[in-house]
């Protein structure tokens, strides 16, 4: 098991592996997106408390779901970079960082133009969209951390700790709209519950969730490559890489 | 033609809806070009040596 472990952790056979994998997560995300778009922006009716405007859903929650998932996946390479010193953890940590970030901006956005017609204000100070910002604030402390520190191998351990103390955030953002009264409503999807939307409304919003994820799994791939072509520039079968073009 | 232009106007919400989704068009296709195009950077630098 750990011998599988460590031979998929070695920087070539990701690379090779994860390159081979690029196509059809491709084709995934574009048929995911294909659905959810058609389904979110054609087929759903429009909402009887919101009018159209809620179909900025099918961006604003697949971001702000994966704001969360992406640090949650950061967090989870930070812990096994520490304990085991596995280099890849630390690459896909470094990788997921800026797509993280984006997606976090993303989400902000989508739901301050979505405020807008719906609450009557761009922005308020509540739990929900102040834990959010901090959360984007994190991600890039955690970048600019990394670009201070880089290229001394205490870079990795100094992100990782700061994206471990970072996790304290995550059940704040999540709970926010239980424990505090907030503008934003509560969550309509939930493992464990019944979801609060129609069919005709929810499959769209599933299929963007997913393609935002096989999307984020597709960065994260380009941008580790490349991390790893950089970090191991005297390497082999980089220069082999090279040779070929 | 009116159907066409009443689903961009979507009662009003349209410049809402379509303002977020042309934003996460920009965002989501500037971070799959810039790591590609990284890439082929990468590759190369080492054939000019």
């Amino acid at each position: 098991m750990w011998k599988i472990v460590y031979k998929f952790a070695s920087p070539e056979s990701f690379y090779r592996l994860s390159s081979r994998l690029l196509p059809s997560l491709s084709i995934c995300c574009l048929f995911a997106f294909a659905y959810g778009l058609w389904g979110g922006l054609i087929n759903a009716p429009a909402d009887y408390q919101q009018g159209d405007s809620f179909r900025i859903m099918y961006v604003h929650v697949p971001c702000a779901f994966l704001s969360l998932f992406i640090y949650i996946v950061m967090a989870a390479c930070s812990l096994i970079f520490l304990v085991w010193k596995i280099k890849l953890a630390d690459v896909v940590a470094a990788s997921s960082a800026p797509v993280g970030a984006w997606i976090t901006l993303l989400a902000l956005l989508s739901g301050s133009i979505w405020g807008r017609p719906t609450w009557g204000t761009w922005w308020v100070w509540d739990s929900r969209l102040t834990s959010e910002l901090i959360l984007l604030f994190i991600y890039l402390g955690y970048i600019a951390l990394r670009a201070q520190l880089a290229p001394a191998p205490a870079a990795g351990r100094a992100a990782a700790l700061l994206c471990l103390l970072g996790v304290v955030n995550i059940p704040i953002i999540h709970f926010s709209v239980e424990w505090w009264n907030t503008l934003h409503q509560g969550a309509s999807l939930s493992l464990l519950h019944k979801p609060a939307i129609a069919p005709v409304m929810l499959y769209p919003l599933l299929a963007m969730i997913l393609g935002f994820m096989l999307y984020y799994a597709i960065v994260v791939i380009l941008r580790a490559r490349n991390e790893l072509l950089q970090r191991e520039q005297q390497a082999k079968w980089v220069q082999a890489l090279r040779e070929i073009g | 033609m009116q159907a066409m232009l009443n689903f961009f106007y979507m009662n009003g919400y349209g410049y809402y809806v379509w303002s977020v989704y042309l934003i996460a068009l920009v965002t989501v296709l500037m971070n799959l070009l810039l790591p590609l195009w990284q890439h082929a950077r990468l590759l190369r630098l080492g054939q000019q040596r």
